[in-house]
């Protein structure tokens, strides 16, 4: 571009000094408030996704049916060396297995008696990698028949003390019982696996267990469980008193956690017992469910596939309809899986959109409106501009250098205060340079027509139009 | 139809800049009723928070009672009142501790009377009730509410009463720690109930939609402390002087109470504080968002209508020569503005109402307050309308203070 028309388009923008400093001052601050509501979108959408993936959205559930037990482990091995799984985990899980935990804490003791008051709950047994908050799955078909295939994530929240997977003997006990029976962190307790499945159940005391830390559960059973109260006489039971509504069979899907190391050995004792009585098992004592977790939302398509394509390649079958041994199912977790946390993604954006809508309007409305103006006052200046040898393409480069020059001076402010402002809403400069380069665009796309519109007539229409 | 003319003939090129005037004042309106909305909306969100929280109030309760679980409820047993808390606040401790804080004393408890198969539970609370009612909601649709002089006498909601059997005036019977039976008579029926801070309803109970109580028997305190035989309560709420007092009154109650573990001390001020914050956060920027793009865009539209009126000095100049009373003139001019700001504002009300986000978070802004629906109400229609009629004002008056100062040939003699 010619030297000169430069130097004219700077005196000509020095002359109207105040009405082009207050619109780059717009023009900037428009630019700020697009990048600042973009930026938080995205950072309201990766919450929302982190929030997902913190809860399980990650995560889905494989049923295997008819594998034993010791092959169990095996194929969690074999899903952790999946690229893209972040966990696989296949836990005890009580409600599966016709596991309950009777634990109990000592609530007053002589040298003759002591008083136990506790609760019986559902149980499950973890290793090192389980992680509390996002791998406990129930599927409440095992509960009630009735109810449909589907399983749903039951967060176990930190409440107080270490929430971690227990060792053989450490325990994690819900809230809600330890507020009913009045204990906390480091309290030594007494658990009593009972397997429920055969009559009269099989029981296994275990004493001097810490209580390392309590939970909270979020789910329909929250709270729910039966308490009871027991006395011994010196080390002997005498009499427990359970709500006579109370089940011996698995009523809750609240647990009581433990390390998988105590749960398996149980339920050798329990195989070898019911062996020792006679008779066929009432149902299989293995595992059945692996909780597999993908890195991100992202990666669960993919991994579900390759989860698929292990278990075929261990020649199971894929059957959600009657879970016949030698098949799997995939199911995904009711409300908390990865579908629901892509719709809700989209969802989150819509109020920031609206006013990046709005800006992005007026910013297009406002640069269409100051050439608007320009060109209506100057309209004969088109006209003697073409008289005196100005091509119609150098005229639109002087025009076209004063919008840009007003549009870099607001980026350049805009990228300033960006760097300046510390808050929580500062925005981030990629968020800004995209500001910048959409409001380029629309402010170029909504002048340029404006421009065209004097230089489409002839410069002696231009010069002798008075109007 | 001449008037017409006379307002909108001959705008020529200055027609593009009204109508441009009229698309500036639509977006900008739109953005400042959208920033006012969500304002609204934040605000609206805060005082549901406070009418649902209630920051001041400081909730106290021991741990459950375990009977209530493992009471039997079937066979040939005598009728039972249980605390449903253990009653482990004593009245003295709590009065000290409380200081100047307000104390809602309560007695709940639970009447169980079985008989062979049948039973019939009844929560039944032991309350102060001008305290009560202060931070409790009943609604009675007959007979009256307690007064603290009370005897024995019992208001209850209608659920309570269907499951008993009673109405206004008739009597029920409950039974005491001394194993007498203590005769309620029914003086009010509560059509709606909102107990603060009700327990969780653990055992069948009557209007089980919630797994709070939701209905009960009301009594006052002295003729529970007669059922129960003791002055020790299972629950209380203590209403601090002013929200701000609530956390240092919270660590008062939890220090008076630190030998006893089986109390259980809430506080909910800290997290209304922290929606407060978010609150006042969102006030900022969108007040900031507002009031920048009110006076930058309303400025710049003032602006293009100068010009188009600067364009029409002459027009005007003429109808004031040939006869045209000023007033009449300047009603003309005006009426051009005001057809341009209202198309605008129009344009923004439409957009604002009918593109208007169901929902809105920032979460950097609004970690606290959680999404906020944006509200469209009277506030944000006179804002619309105030920048409206602020551009028509800043765009006609320096046209019109030429036209009514400077001589009218002048005028006439103007190009353009």
């Amino acid at each position: 571009m010619h030297r000169g028309l430069v130097w004219l388009a700077i005196v000509d923008l020095r002359r109207a000094w105040v009405r082009w400093v207050l619109a780059t001052a717009a023009l900037a601050l428009a630019i700020l408030a697009v990048a600042v509501f973009a930026h938080q979108i995205s950072l309201q959408q990766a919450a929302v996704l982190a929030q997902y993936e913190k809860g399980g959205a990650a995560s889905f559930v494989v049923e295997v049916f008819g594998i034993p037990d010791g092959d169990i482990d095996a194929l969690v091995t074999a899903a952790r060396a999946i690229g893209s799984v972040n966990s696989a985990e296949a836990p005890y899980n009580g409600v599966d297995l016709a596991l309950s935990g009777d634990i109990s804490f000592v609530v007053f003791q002589n040298d003759r008696q002591q008083e136990y008051l506790g609760a019986r709950t559902s149980v499950i047994g973890v290793d090192r990698s389980f992680d509390p908050a996002r791998d406990y799955y129930v599927n409440f078909h095992r509960l009630n028949p009735q109810a449909s295939q589907s399983v749903l994530g039951i967060p176990l929240l930190p409440i107080s003390g270490t929430v971690r997977p227990p060792t053989p003997q450490e325990t994690l006990v819900p809230s809600s019982v330890t507020d009913y029976v009045g204990v906390r962190p480091g309290a030594q307790a007494s658990i009593e696996l009972r397997h429920t499945g055969v009559t009269p159940p099989i029981v296994r005391r275990l004493d001097g267990v810490q209580l390392i830390g309590t939970f909270e559960v979020v789910g329909p059973d929250q709270g729910r469980f039966d308490p009871f109260w027991q006395l011994q006489i010196r080390g002997e039971e005498v009499l427990t008193v359970h709500r006579p509504d109370a089940k011996d069979g698995i009523s809750t899907t609240l647990p009581i956690v433990l390390s998988a190391d105590v749960v398996r050995d149980f339920l050798t004792a329990v195989r070898a017992e019911l062996q020792a009585r006679g008779g066929p098992l009432p149902q299989p004592l293995s595992r059945d469910q692996l909780v597999i977790r993908a890195n991100t939302i992202d990666d669960v398509p993919a991994v579900e596939r390759a989860v698929k394509s292990l278990l075929r390649d261990r020649r199971l079958t894929e059957d959600c309809g009657g879970s016949p041994p030698g098949s799997f199912c995939l199911r995904l977790p009711e409300r908390n899986n990865f579908q629901v946390a892509f719709q809700e993604q989209s969802k989150v954006g819509a109020g920031g959109s609206f006013f990046i809508a709005l800006l992005i309007a007026l910013i297009a409305v406002g640069t269409a409106g100051l050439q608007v103006q320009t060109v209506v006052t100057r309209w004969r200046e088109f006209g003697v501009l073409q008289a005196i040898g100005f091509s119609p393409g150098q005229i639109v480069g002087y025009y076209g250098l004063q919008l840009c020059l007003l549009l870099a001076g607001g980026i350049a402010f805009a990228a300033i205060a960006s760097i300046a402002l510390t808050s929580a809403l500062s925005s981030s400069l990629a968020s800004v340079g995209m500001a910048a380069a959409v409001s380029v665009i629309v402010g170029g796309l909504s002048a340029l027509p404006v421009l065209l519109w004097p230089l489409s007539r002839s410069p002696a229409d231009l010069i002798g139009d008075q109007a | 139809m001449i008037w017409t003319q006379i307002i909108f003939g001959g705008l020529g090129r200055r027609g593009f800049e009204a109508v441009v005037a009229g698309l500036v004042l639509a977006a900008a309106s739109a953005l400042v009723a959208g920033s006012l909305m969500v304002i609204e909306g934040g605000r609206y969100a805060l005082t549901q928070a406070e009418r649902n929280d209630r920051p001041e109030i400081v909730q106290m309760r021991s741990r459950f009672n375990r009977a209530l679980f493992e009471t039997p409820r079937s066979g040939n047993l005598p009728p039972l009142t249980l605390p449903v808390y253990e009653p482990l606040i004593e009245p003295d401790q709590l009065s000290s501790a409380a200081g100047d804080g307000t104390i809602v004393a309560r007695q709940s408890l639970f009447r169980n009377v079985v008989s062979g198969d049948r039973f019939l539970n009844v929560y039944i609370f032991g309350i102060d009730p001008i305290a009560e009612a202060q931070v409790s909601n009943f609604s009675l649709t007959r007979g009256r509410f307690l007064r603290p002089d009370d005897g024995a006498v019992a208001v209850l909601d209608e659920a309570s009463a269907r499951a008993l059997g009673v109405d206004l005036d008739e009597t029920f019977p409950v039974r005491k720690a001394d194993g007498e039976d203590l005769v309620l008579t029914v003086v009010g029926i509560i059509g709606k109930l909102e107990l603060r801070d009700a327990p969780p309803r653990t055992v069948e109970a009557p209007a089980q939609d919630s797994s709070f109580v939701s209905s009960g028997v009301f009594v006052t305190l002295h003729t529970s402390e007669a059922i129960f035989g003791r002055t020790t309560l299972t629950d209380a709420l203590v209403v601090a002087r002013t929200p701000t007092n609530a956390p240092s009154l919270a660590n008062d109650l939890r220090e008076a109470f630190r030998l006893e573990p089986g109390v259980f001390v809430t506080e909910r001020y800290s997290q209304f504080s922290r929606k407060v914050h978010d609150f006042v956060l969102t006030l900022g920027l969108f007040t900031l968002i507002g009031t920048a793009t009110a006076l930058l865009a309303g400025l710049f539209a003032a602006n293009l209508l100068h010009d188009v009126y600067a364009g029409r000095r002459r027009h005007y100049a003429t109808l004031i020569a040939l006869g045209v009373s000023p007033a009449r003139v300047a009603l003309a001019g005006l009426s051009l503005g005001l057809a341009v700001a209202c198309a605008g504002t129009i344009t923004a009300v439409l957009m604002a109402i009918f593109f208007r986000p169901t929902e809105f978070a920032l979460p950097s802004l609004m970690a606290d307050l959680g999404a906020i629906e944006p509200r469209f109400d009277l506030s944000v229609a006179a804002a619309m309308a105030a920048i409206a009629l602020g551009a028509v004002a800043l765009g006609i008056t320096p046209t019109w203070r030429r036209l009514l100062r400077h001589p009218m040939a002048k005028a006439l003699s103007e190009n353009g």
